[in-house]
């Protein structure tokens, strides 16, 4: 019933539209595939979670005039009088905030000496108020007393103790629990009191972006973060009542970038958020105007073989066979088409992994995009593929 | 002949709408892409600098042992120990140069109703000024004596100055930032170079500072600096002397070498430095050495067009050669339903190079109508970059330049697409359509 | 087995209506060889496409074996048209992208023969027609009477009941034309009533019955000739012997 191979050798015949939609359809999908899998990258990278409780959770800076003088006791009036604004749960001065792409990080290794296994980590300092604000769960130890707690006025930071995630204890002990064990920051040995579940450092895009600790250490630094988590009907109101409460307290400073950890999280990743939209749009004109040059070459063809059509017609094609002749022959060129584009794809997607920082396209995408293609010039076809099948078989008896 | 072949192909248009249509708009829409990202490639790529790009370098030294590596190409830190940059800039050799920082102050303004507010700030050289032509509106640099003497000035920028003062001319003002008084010398004209080429530590693409404060006033003031500060080696870090002394790269240093001779003098003196320094216990890598790198160098050493921007750009392009690939298709078809048509002009004497360039002129014509069109697609999709990236803000408008780079590269596009279905049209033998049909 | 009853066909456009044909009349039975003429614009090939359905008429009834097929559906009709009539058409209609045996073979794949059957029947008619030596050959390597005999292979291959030729040798010189005329009247000797369209006063001479057409009416039913008798043999029966 089906007349695959009339078709496919009066194809062969015909030379240039089909390969003209061949070409296309390939280029096409070697796009899409590629372009929707960055897409899938991105939005799955903008999705990880943070380990904080994001929807709680405001951050600002705090930048005092007086760079030279003992801070520490107005940080801690500052952390007391966030801490009676209503609606807040907790607020913890700290050195950096998640996804905020500024902060201090160190290697650590699991020997002295950097000898053994080692890692960037970026570390949070503070008090034992931090692990409460950032509302991070333990899977192993315990959090910081407020025994634990140090002061250091400088860089030099040396804490005894700290907390690290799970992703740092599993690249510095793959084999055994890091719990109560020593790791080396610049030489200096630190006990791991406690292993967190999850905590994203500062930097969304390292390669061990979930390399992290916390340090129980305070630093009166005249730059100061201030993490603050709220209940989450009173985001709004909080986040108009800081600056006000901190200033009647000492206007001597300049408080900024008050905002809510979901905006730090939009900032963070407004390039992969923009890269998806991009891609996106390119994906859907791409198709827009493939469907396009298929509507307008099936139309064509249609109106050049109106007399064929008709001859077939009067030889006795039922209107549903003249429609199924041209979506065969749409489905032939496009599964050609999309054959070709999947080297083509392939052969891109190794361009891009060789020139940029992309994985492997799994097949699984390029499987998706070449049926959605093969799919989209049946539907493109359809509408020149019923106009044929309205063509009057009489067309056959006319001499012109 | 052009205008009659312009005339054909305009009625040409008009008898086939719908195809007609489809093809301009097949071809704005690859322009509009290709145009959107080519445009914020040109200007991510753009060097302000260019008329002095081999004269300006970035000075880089390796301080450091071979554990560590910068993360950069050649495993160079971006920065400069304090130590270093100090002893560079005692050097006889070029003819400018300057260390910096970047820096941020917090203002008090003389208001006590105001509160206090941040404003970026740079401690660098006097030659900044020169090096990097900053015009003035008001004042001037401050003197070569300050760069020695470390005294508490300041040249502010065209902004600061219309926050501070109402625009008005303010040399001699003063300015209480991060609790110290600064006397203002110099304000700053309109001054925005694209990418800011001079510290990429923190993006290319931003404002340049507020207020400038001369570099010797680090040890005074104790200015910290907000930029990037890397360590290789652990140190006790106390105090702000102690930064000065340390091995910490926290400083950023610009040189201007007017010859290539002067390049080549310098660069030995940095070898005789690097010698000097290891005899006295500093740089314990045995392949220390220093890089000399200009503008455009430094530009892509840095990375600064992004990767991003470069898959976009790519994709585009292919964007473009799916929409040209459609034209010569729906072009194929229509001129060879006009086959019979051109069989009556191949008779009446028409030859095929005739023909041939009828049909290009027709391409043509669908090309500038894409390539306006596709300027409007790029205007509107740049217009939506900078929704998507707020800080494309300077980087995704369209110039002269690139609007004429667009419509060429529209009708390149459409006369290479329509270059086959001409060429056979032209082709054409007459006789076949004129005899039965 | 073709009776038409006060066949009327309308065009209509926005200015004009125009009479086709009017209360036209016809009976042909079976096996006869029918020739039918007129000047131009009488409405030939009006009376060609109703009486191979490939258009209706605006009113009338038209009887093909016995079956009324006004009512019947676009498919139907097509069906009807597959298995019943075979066309041969003045420009021939060949499809120049498929070689002469897929081009018989177009019909035969509608009606949904089995390859063999298929395979089987192409060649019988292209051997007909004396051109199984160029199966593999594409329209356009042939001349106009190879090509009009290829038509004609191809109208029989199905086995129909009756051709309907439109000027079958219109675009042919005088010696292809006797040779598709003998073609078509060995054809109906086998049984196969034909219908042919003509302007050539000599060629309507040689069939059985002449129908003259003029201004869309049956204008002179001159029967010079007797029916011929239907022969027993019909090319089907040949054929399945």
């Amino acid at each position: 019933m089906f007349e695959l191979r009339p078709i496919l050798s009066a194809l062969l015949r015909s030379k240039s539209a089909p390969l003209l939609i061949i070409a296309q359809l390939a280029l096409t999908l070697a796009v899409i595939a590629n372009a929707a899998f960055i897409v899938q990258e991105r939005l799955t990278t903008l999705n990880r979670d943070s380990g904080v409780t994001e929807s709680e959770l405001l951050s600002f800076t705090v930048i005092e005039m007086d760079t030279q003088g003992d801070l520490m006791p107005q940080r801690r009036r500052d952390e007391q009088l966030l801490r009676q604004i209503p609606g807040v749960i907790s607020a913890s001065a700290t050195n950096q905030i998640p996804l905020s792409n500024s902060g201090s990080s160190s290697t650590v290794s699991s020997l002295p000496d950097d000898q053994g296994n080692s890692v960037n980590v970026g570390y949070y300092m503070g008090n034992e108020s931090l692990f409460d604000t950032l509302g991070i769960s333990l899977v192993a130890g315990r959090a910081f007393n407020p025994t634990d707690i140090s002061v250091d006025s400088t860089m030099g930071t040396r804490p005894d103790q700290a907390l690290i995630s799970q992703y740092t204890a599993d690249i510095l002990f793959p084999d055994e629990s890091a719990l109560g064990k020593l790791v080396y920051m610049q030489n200096h040995p630190i006990e791991v009191i406690g292993i967190m579940d999850t905590l994203q450092s500062p930097w969304p895009h390292r390669q061990d972006s979930y390399a992290s600790a916390i340090i129980p250490v305070e630093t009166p630094m005249f730059i100061a973060r201030f993490m603050v988590r709220v209940e989450a009907d009173a985001m709004d109101s909080v986040l108009n009542a800081v600056s006000d409460v901190l200033l009647a307290d000492n206007p001597d400073r300049v408080i900024t970038g008050i905002r809510p950890f979901a905006e730090t999280r939009d900032r963070a990743y407004r390039n992969d958020t923009a890269m998806a939209v991009l891609l996106s749009v390119v994906i859907v004109l791409l198709l827009a105007v493939t469907a396009f040059g298929i509507v307008g070459l099936a139309s064509y063809s249609v109106s050049q073989r109106q007399k064929q059509i008709g001859t077939r017609r009067a030889l006795g094609a039922t209107r549903l066979m003249v429609l199924r002749h041209f979506l065969i022959e749409n489905a032939m060129i496009c599964s050609a088409g999309v054959l070709l584009g999947s080297f083509g794809a392939i052969g891109l997607n190794q361009f891009l992994m060789q020139n940029y920082e992309l994985s492997r396209l799994p097949l699984g995408y390029l499987l998706v995009s070449l049926t959605g293609l093969v799919l989209l010039g049946q539907l493109s076809v359809a509408a020149p593929a019923y106009r044929a099948s309205t063509i009057s078989p009489a067309i056959a008896t006319r001499s012109v | 002949m052009f205008s009659y072949y312009l005339r054909l192909a305009w009625l040409s248009l008009k008898q086939t709408p719908v195809i007609s249509a489809l093809m301009v708009l097949a071809m704005a829409i690859g322009i509009g892409a290709a145009g959107t990202s080519l445009t914020v490639h040109y200007t991510m790529s753009h060097n302000p600098m260019a008329h002095k790009n081999d004269q300006l370098y970035a000075v880089q030294l390796k301080a450091h042992h071979d554990d560590y590596d910068g993360g950069t190409s050649d495993e160079l830190d971006l920065q400069l120990t304090y130590p270093d940059a100090d002893n560079i800039n005692r050097m006889s050799t070029p003819q400018r140069s300057t260390a910096m920082i970047r820096a941020g102050f917090s203002i008090k303004p003389d208001d006590p109703q105001l509160h206090p507010f941040m404003a970026t700030g740079r401690a660098t050289g006097r030659d900044f000024f020169g090096m990097f032509e900053v015009p003035f509106l008001y004042g001037a640099p401050w003197s070569t004596a300050v760069d020695t003497l470390a005294e508490p000035v300041t040249v502010i920028s065209r902004a600061l100055n219309d926050k501070l003062f109402g625009g008005e001319n303010s040399v001699g003002q003063t300015i209480e930032a991060s609790n110290h008084l600064y006397t203002v010398v110099g304000v700053i004209d309109d001054f925005h170079p694209q990418p800011l080429f001079y510290d990429l530590n923190n993006g290319a693409f931003h404002e340049p500072e507020e207020m400038f404060v001369p570099f010797s006033l680090l040890p005074v003031n104790k200015i910290e600096a907000f930029g990037n500060r890397n360590g290789w080696k652990s140190e006790n870090l106390q105090s702000y002397d102690d930064w000065l002394r340390s091995e910490m790269y926290w400083v950023q240093y610009w040189v201007e070498l007017e010859t290539p001779a002067q390049k080549a003098d310098f660069e030995q003196e940095l070898a005789g430095y690097i010698k000097q320094q290891r005899q006295l216990g500093r740089m314990p890598s045995d392949t220390a050495f220093a890089s000399l790198k200009n503008v455009q160098q430094w530009l892509d050493y840095n990375g600064v067009v992004s990767e991003d921007n470069r898959i976009l750009l790519a994709l585009s392009f292919l964007f473009l050669l799916v929409c040209m690939v459609n034209m010569i298709g729906l072009l194929l078809a229509k001129f060879l339903r006009r086959a019979a048509h051109t069989g009556v002009r191949r008779a009446l004497g028409a030859s095929q190079r005739q023909i041939f360039a009828q049909h290009l002129v027709e391409v043509s014509l669908i090309g500038v109508l894409g390539g306006g069109l596709g300027s409007v697609f790029a205007l509107v999709g740049l217009a939506g970059l900078r929704q998507l990236y707020p800080y494309y803000d300077q980087l995704a408008r369209m110039d002269i330049t690139m609007l004429i780079t667009v419509l060429l590269l529209s009708l390149l596009a459409a006369i290479i697409a329509g270059l086959l279905p001409a060429w056979r049209v032209g082709r054409t033998h007459p006789a076949h359509y004129l005899k039965s049909q | 087995m073709l009776t038409m009853d006060n066949i009327g066909k309308v065009f209509r456009t926005d200015l004009i209506e125009t009479h086709a044909l009017r209360g036209f009349n016809l009976n042909v039975q079976q096996g006869e060889f029918v020739a039918v003429t007129g000047p131009s614009g009488s409405g030939k090939t009006t009376f060609l496409n109703i009486a191979g359905l490939l258009e209706n008429a605006t009113s009338g009834k038209y009887y093909l074996d016995g079956e009324e097929i006004s009512m019947l559906t676009d498919r139907e009709r097509s069906l009807l048209r597959n298995e019943k009539i075979g066309f041969i058409f003045q420009g021939y209609n060949l499809l120049p992208d498929l070689n002469l045996f897929d081009n018989v073979d177009v019909p035969l794949r509608y009606r949904g023969f089995k390859a063999a059957e298929r395979k089987r029947r192409i060649e019988e008619a292209l051997e007909q027609v004396g051109l199984s030596a160029r199966m593999k050959h594409l329209p356009s390597q042939l001349s106009g009477g190879q090509q009009q005999r290829v038509a004609i292979a191809r109208a029989l291959a199905g086995s129909p009941r009756f051709l309907l030729a439109d000027e079958p040798t219109g675009n042919l010189d005088s010696l292809m034309a006797r040779q598709v005329m003998e073609l078509l009247e060995t054809i109906n000797q086998n049984g196969t009533t034909i219908i042919m369209v003509t302007h050539d006063a000599e060629q309507a001479a040689r069939a059985a019955r002449n129908i003259h057409i003029v201004d869309g009416q049956v204008c002179d039913l001159a029967l010079l000739n007797q029916p011929r008798p239907s022969q027993i043999s019909p090319i089907r029966s040949a054929a399945e012997a």
